[in-house]
């Protein structure tokens, strides 16, 4: 009868720690899909600032292209460039393309400056209002989504989450940062 | 003690009963402990894994922001005068020591639970609930006799406290103002969902945050995003380690009274 007491008192304790560890266990694997689920909302969240400014470009081109007579080449690089995003794959490549087209709208912006009668125009206007209000967000959203890519990629090299994410094939994910030599290669395209 | 007074009366059964209560309240209170610490690991767990978001750029979903509370509507705290985005004015009495000596609730009074949340990219409306407002910096003070006439002027624009006064009168009365103003930096953790009616040409001003619907989160609070983290991971170890010790402590209990009953019941026997 002590033995099987004992037993019984001994099982109990080997029990809750048994669950303890499983609940653990658990919640590393469910703190781990919450954090890529995070990423893809974000990443869902960037994609369709993109997508909507990606969307304004023909309308700004068309609006521009009558008084920006001499600045044709900044038209057709951000076309292409407009272009090139829409088949761009991951948020590396993206980036590189977002922020050339990041730097063609200001250009555009600085350029019209020379142009009186194209600052004078409302549809212009407008439009420079939106899309500067984009970029302001897309640059927000870009910050957030970084921060979800940086608690991701923490965790799953961080002991004892490694393990579950090694067991899970839980990968590093990419930050929404354009790589410095594809960022050259686009601005040397665009330039010339 | 009680162990001897079992043996004494010979009644192993009762014995066996009473230490078999006795475990099984220790074992569960191991066990509701250990459950509040794995509550609060996942608190913190949940506070830890949601980036903050600017409010300009503020997506519709489970959100974390942070910034300075505005009032959304002109809210003038009525005793003190002062701006509030929130306030909350409580007015108790102390009873006579025949009912005993707790605070008894006179009145209680509460600007609407929403206000502005701004950071340094724009500002998003909030809609609170009055549990959530611990986080709010408090005034007390307490008038014995005769009230203040910021008090008396208060009370009298709120002709349904004339009775609750009358059972308080000559009494110890405390007022206690809650104020929630530009000083507190607050943390937001709830939901953003269109604002009903907002058609807004800022993006984050068509939205609320509020509890939601499916995600019933919704949490607020004057402290910084690490000490929340910080105190809760520190509940849920204290919570789990102490839980668990009792939880053993009850089994332990269990193996020592069953092997001490099994030996008297071979004695009662034997003899």
């Amino acid at each position: 009868m002590a033995f099987e007491v004992a037993l019984i008192c001994c099982g109990g304790v080997f029990i809750g720690l048994l669950a303890l560890l499983v609940f653990y266990l658990f919640s590393v694997y469910n703190g781990l899909v919450s954090l890529r689920n995070n990423i893809d909302k974000a990443w869902a969240n960037i994609d369709v600032l993109l997508k909507q400014r990606t969307d304004l470009i023909p309308n700004l081109v068309e609006t521009v292209k009558g008084y920006m007579k001499y600045e044709k080449q900044v038209l057709t690089d951000i076309t292409a460039l407009r272009t090139s995003i829409m088949g761009a794959q991951g948020p590396q490549e993206t980036a590189t393309h977002s922020e050339a087209i990041s730097a063609a709208l200001k250009t555009i912006f600085a350029v019209s400056e020379k142009y009186p009668n194209l600052k004078a125009n409302e549809n212009f206007l407008k439009l420079q209002e939106q899309l500067s209000s984009m970029e302001n967000q897309i640059a927000d959203r870009r910050e957030f989504y970084n921060d979800a890519v940086m608690l991701y990629n923490t965790r799953i090299k961080s002991v004892p989450d490694s393990i579950i994410a090694a067991m899970f094939h839980f990968t590093e994910s990419e930050y929404f940062k354009a790589a410095e030599e594809e960022k050259k290669a686009v601005q040397v395209k665009m330039g010339g | 003690m009680y162990l001897l007074a079992a043996i004494s009366t010979s009644d192993m059964a009762y014995a066996e009963a009473f230490y078999g209560l006795f475990q099984l309240f220790f074992c569960l209170v191991g066990l509701v402990l250990m459950y509040l610490g794995v509550s609060s690991y996942l608190w913190a767990r949940k506070i830890e894994n949601i980036p903050t978001s600017k409010i300009r750029s503020i997506a519709v979903g489970l959100v974390e922001v942070k910034g300075t509370p505005r009032p959304a509507g002109t809210f003038i705290n009525p005793i003190s005068k002062k701006s509030c985005a929130y306030y909350n004015i409580v007015i108790s009495y102390l009873p006579g020591t025949s009912t005993g000596t707790r605070w008894v609730e006179l009145f209680n009074e509460s600007s609407p639970g929403k206000f502005y949340l701004e950071d340094d990219t724009g500002r998003i409306l909030v809609q609170s609930e009055s549990k959530n407002m611990g986080v709010m910096p408090r005034t007390e003070f307490e008038e014995e006799g005769k009230l203040s006439p910021e008090v008396i002027g208060f009370l009298n624009s709120r002709p349904e406290t004339k009775k609750g006064l009358e059972a308080a009168r000559g009494k110890r009365i405390l007022v206690t103002e809650y104020c929630l103003d530009g000083s507190t930096e607050l943390y937001v953790l709830g939901t953003a969902g269109q604002l009903e009616g907002a058609s807004s040409e800022v993006h984050s001003e068509n939205l609320v945050i509020r509890r939601g619907s499916s995600d019933k989160t919704f949490f607020m609070s004057g402290k910084s995003e690490k000490d929340s983290i910080r105190n809760s991971s520190l509940y849920a170890m204290v919570f789990m380690a102490v839980g668990f010790f009792i939880f053993a402590l009850g089994a332990f209990f269990a193996f020592v009274t069953g092997l001490a009953i099994e030996s008297l019941s071979l004695l009662s026997r034997g003899s």
